[in-house]
């Protein structure tokens, strides 16, 4: 009878020892995502999708292109004026000019929920899908680029880049 | 002599089907069943020379499990979607894409074959086959581009996996630099050629794993286009050495690789 009291002792103790508090991270603030894509972004990862390969389930579907090429040269500035989208700027330095348009005005889909960001230039305009906007908790910047075939329009190729706030 | 007349008949309809092949070309030159294609056909010769109108009959998997084009409707009343466009003397040309033409899956469709005739059927070419499809099935290959579809603007890297070759330099040699060397179309009355634009660029090899390299580059950055030269397509090699028998360097090379470039919005 002691015996099990005892038992009941140990087991009631390592029930208690185990449960204690997760340290997670504060969830932070509420996001206001168009306001939080402001900034100076500099590249910090580049990948590669085939598309076509992962359409027919083939092997090799994709690669890191970080360390290719001196994609982390590329910033991309994104002014607000008044809490609104205004100018941006790229400046490539010696990376692949993922976007061709130097400067011009951004603005987003949805300011609330944004899944496209616009970039205007004075002749171009180039249309990128954010793959997410940054929070408190994960402060990066993801974005897609697609590429089409020009006559079926079969996606084919996707790059997506990751920036950190400068 | 019956036997030698059988082989001379023979040869005489191999070269037909030769000539007849020779006739045809395509955009883009190759396709997946998925893919728009547009094919021109030279009647020249054939009985229906000097037709005013054609169309096509068209049909897929030559060797069995085929199915007619949605257009082979009625053999004597060929409906407008069936009807090809005039390019040239004798020369006509349609556009479809496989999967829609035939009804089949990608990968039940192989090749495919076709005839012109006019909308009766009173007069016809003979048939042209067999045309492949571009497989959907991925095929391991000494060299290999990634991505498998490219245009001139994005990252191209050059694989070669010694692992799977069956020529002694290729699996010993010591890969050190890849060339690259970029090619328009040209045409001419044997068919179309391919002249290269500019001299081939060299490029720097890493080893990815054992037996494995890889090259990178990107064709706009890499290459000076010259204005209004539309390039279709480049080609590679591996370079590197192998040891002779006093154990002395020798230069080699892999076979060399082909890529269409595909144009991309």
């Amino acid at each position: 009878m002691k015996r099990n009291i005892i038992i009941a002792g140990v087991l009631a103790w390592l029930l208690a020892a185990g449960c204690k508090p997760e340290n997670f991270k504060p969830v932070g603030k509420a996001g206001t995502p168009a306001a939080s894509l402001a900034g100076t972004w500099k590249i910090s990862k580049v990948t590669q999708k085939d598309e076509n390969a992962a359409n027919f389930g083939w092997p090799y579907q994709v690669t890191d292109l970080t360390s290719l090429f001196p994609y982390t040269d590329f910033t991309l500035t994104l002014n607000m004026n008044g809490g609104a989208p205004a100018t941006f700027t790229t400046t490539p330095g010696q990376s692949p000019r993922i976007i061709t348009i130097a400067s011009g005005n951004w603005s987003v889909d949805d300011p609330v929920y944004p899944k496209v960001l616009t970039l205007a230039g004075a002749s171009d305009t180039a249309t990128i899908t954010l793959g997410s906007y940054p929070t408190e908790v994960d402060p990066t910047l993801k974005i897609t680029l697609a590429k089409h075939d020009a006559a079926t329009g079969r996606l084919l190729i996707s790059y997506s880049y990751v920036f950190v706030k400068q | 002599m019956k036997h030698n007349k059988k082989i001379i008949g023979f040869f005489i309809g191999m070269l037909a089907l030769f000539t007849v092949n020779g006739q045809v070309t395509f955009s883009p030159a190759s396709f997946t069943p998925i893919d728009s294609v547009t094919l021109v056909v030279d009647v020249t010769g054939t009985p229906m020379a000097g037709a005013t109108e054609a169309y096509i009959w068209i049909f897929s998997n030559i060797s069995g499990g085929g199915k007619d084009g949605f257009t082979n409707t009625a053999w004597n009343n060929s409906p407008p979607s069936a009807k090809m466009k005039n390019v040239g003397t004798n020369k006509w040309q349609f556009g479809f894409v496989g999967t829609t033409m035939f009804g089949q899956a990608p990968g039940e469709l192989k090749d495919f074959g076709f005839l012109v005739k006019s909308q009766t059927g009173s007069s016809q070419t003979p048939d042209y086959k067999p045309y492949k499809f571009d497989q959907i099935v991925f095929t391991p290959t000494v060299l290999r581009v990634f991505p498998s579809k490219v245009d001139l603007s994005d990252v191209v890297t050059l694989n070669f996996d010694q692992t799977l070759s069956t020529d002694i330099n290729e699996q010993r040699m010591t890969p050190t630099t890849a060339t690259v060397g970029i090619y328009k179309d040209s045409a001419a009355s044997d068919g179309p050629h391919y002249v290269q634009v500019g001299s081939d660029i060299t490029l720097p090899v890493r080893k990815t794993s054992d037996q494995h390299w890889s090259a990178s580059f990107i064709p706009s950055s890499s290459f000076s286009m010259p204005a209004g030269v539309v390039i279709t397509r480049f080609r590679y090699k591996f370079h590197g050495t192998v040891l002779d028998n006093t154990g002395a360097p020798s230069n080699v090379a892999s076979s060399e690789g082909e890529q269409l470039f595909t144009s991309m919005k």
